[in-house]
């Protein structure tokens, strides 16, 4: 067997991985790196092509080009997969009839892991009390659970977790967010997990790479998203007035949606003061108003096309 | 691969299909023996006497009527990995997934051998006093009871791992089970009756399966030896799996 590169061990790489369903790009020359030690948030809009990248890098689709690594060889490669990479791919992948205790025996056994492991992991995720009954009967939420679960038998390295907020309550979020950072902080795990909701993941992840249609739009650190943004708000009736004082400010003027206008590169207190040496009737004016979820949707929504009549 | 097998054993029994399957296997079973015995000796039955061989090899061979029973228990072993999505973290513990269908292969064979016992003990348990009652001795060994008994068993157990490939290759659950018992009671009966393949007929599955249980012919046409239909079937079980691996199994899992 020979030794892993140094740098890889527990990183997750993509490398230009492409994915073409007939004709359809559903993954188009991405690539990114997930370091162990970090919480990444992989995001962008339903139909970007999250699963499609997750389940390439897990093994479980075949790209049409490019690769995927994780411990610096394909998942199909790792010499125990299952005590190495855990994975959440949509909380369905149970027979009804199955109790979870049992439902967990069966990868335990999979795994080569002892059976007292399926009962930790089950108190690990505060499913104790619903061992020995049927998923049949389980919520949303508790399937969640019972998938990670299933993810964190094999004590993994690798964290692959695709939508694990997705039906849990605000105080399962909350655990999650507790268990996913103590793994990455504490033991210097691969955390990654995606979701469409920047929102959702913003207090738990340190890095994200976002795509949209496919491609790569922006990977970096959580931090350097937010200062991609405007970073004032107003509200006027008179715009073009505005815009003629801001001048000398170079800041770059956006109209939003509903009629206000979003002001880069100028802080509040120099708007405010430029408009009102002016004379410039100001009806609203805050600070940081692009939050990062109006910074994901501007970044992801760029890249729609027009809408098609034949779609 | 022991790994694999100990997985593969959990999934069989922590759910209750198995049970059902074997309740409705032992029914079956049953319903043919009973069936057998009462209607001897009517009038207007062609069949010999029960305290002949040959009517008492063909009580016993009711036993292999559950092999229906144990290739949809091989179908859904598969298949409902896919329609539950359970097929992922298989998978996922195991990518190399040829080992996985040969794990599935062996412990669906397991399986078949449980079944076929169980209803072997099933003819023996209702035929044996019946005939005591009826003063007819049973030719065990002389008569080939014994042989019929074990042959259904094999029969019941090559099933259940033709169950695996057949679900390999069609992985929608429905679909499989359908196409696999309307070919068994429509499509191969039809064909028995084409001239033109009738003499590719004894390498059928069913054909073969009946060659296993003794029958030497069906149909007026011959039949293959006992282990020349065991290979026969066996071979059509691993050909479906195969067949299945190439066209889907190696690609892309749902």
């Amino acid at each position: 067997m020979s030794a892993a590169a140094p740098g890889v061990h527990g990183s997750i790489v993509a490398t230009k991985l492409t994915k073409v369903f007939g004709p359809v790009r559903a993954v188009d020359d991405l690539s990114f790196t997930v370091e162990p030690g970090t919480v990444t948030g992989f995001l962008g809009p339903n139909g970007a092509g999250k699963t499609t990248t997750l389940r390439m890098l897990l093994g479980l689709a075949t790209p049409t080009s490019g690769t995927g690594t994780i411990d610096g060889m394909p998942y199909a490669h790792l010499p125990t997969p299952g005590r190495t990479v855990g994975a959440v791919l949509e909380a369905t992948s149970f027979y009804p009839g199955r109790t979870a205790r049992n439902h967990l025996r069966v990868f335990c056994a999979a795994a080569g892991m002892p059976d007292a492991r399926a009962d930790q992991v089950l108190e690990l995720v505060g499913l104790t009390p619903a061992a020995r009954y049927a998923v049949r009967g389980f919520s949303l939420g508790m399937r969640q659970r019972l998938a990670l679960a299933t993810a964190l038998i094999g004590d993994p390295r690798v964290l692959v977790l695709d939508e694990p907020a997705n039906g849990l309550d605000p105080e399962g979020i909350a655990w999650l967010r507790a268990l996913l950072r103590h793994f990455a902080a504490n033991e210097g795990r691969t955390v990654l997990i995606s979701s469409h909701v920047l929102s959702e993941v913003e207090q738990t992840v340190d890095r994200v790479v976002i795509i949209a249609k496919g491609r790569l739009i922006h990977e970096g650190a959580l931090a350097d998203l937010g200062r991609d943004g405007a970073e004032v708000v107003i509200r006027t009736p008179t715009p073009d007035l505005l815009g003629a004082a801001l001048a000398p400010l170079n800041a770059r003027l956006s109209p939003r949606p509903d009629g206000s206008v979003a002001v880069e590169g100028a802080t509040p207190e120099a708007v405010g003061h430029a408009a009102w040496e002016a004379h410039v009737e100001l009806h609203e004016l805050r600070a940081g108003a692009s939050t990062l979820e109006e910074t994901f949707l501007r970044l992801t929504a760029d890249t729609d096309p027009p809408p098609s009549p034949s779609a | 691969m022991t790994n694999l097998l100990r997985a593969e054993w959990r999934k069989v029994t922590t759910i209750k299909l198995w049970w059902g399957m074997l309740l409705g296997a032992m029914a079956l079973t049953a319903l043919g023996v009973v069936a057998q015995i009462a209607s001897n000796g009517v009038r207007g039955s062609v069949a010999l006497p029960v305290s002949a061989a040959a009517t008492q090899k063909d009580i016993a061979s009711s036993a292999s009527s559950a092999y229906l029973f144990s290739i949809v228990v091989g179908i859904i072993l598969v298949t409902t990995e896919f329609r539950h999505f359970t097929s992922r973290p298989t998978f996922l513990i195991e990518p190399r997934r040829g080992r996985v269908i040969v794990a599935k292969m062996l412990i669906s064979a397991v399986v078949g051998v449980v079944y076929g016992v169980v209803c072997a003990a099933t003819a023996v348990a209702i035929m044996v006093p019946w005939l005591a009652a009826k003063g007819v001795t049973i030719l065990w060994i002389s008569g080939g009871v014994l042989e019929s008994l074990s042959s259904a068993i094999v029969v019941i157990a090559i099933f259940a791992v033709v169950g695996i490939g057949a679900g390999v290759l069609v992985r929608n659950q429905i679909a499989a089970v359908i196409a696999a018992l309307a070919y068994l009671f429509v499509i191969e009966p039809l064909i028995q009756i084409i001239p033109v393949i009738k003499n590719a007929y004894p390498y059928l599955p069913g054909a073969a399966a009946t060659a296993i249980t003794g029958g030497r012919t069906r149909g007026g046409v011959s039949l293959l030896d006992a282990w020349q239909g065991g290979l026969v079937l066996l071979g059509y079980g691993v050909a479906f799996a195969v067949a299945g691996w190439i066209l889907t199994i190696r690609r892309d899992i749902p």
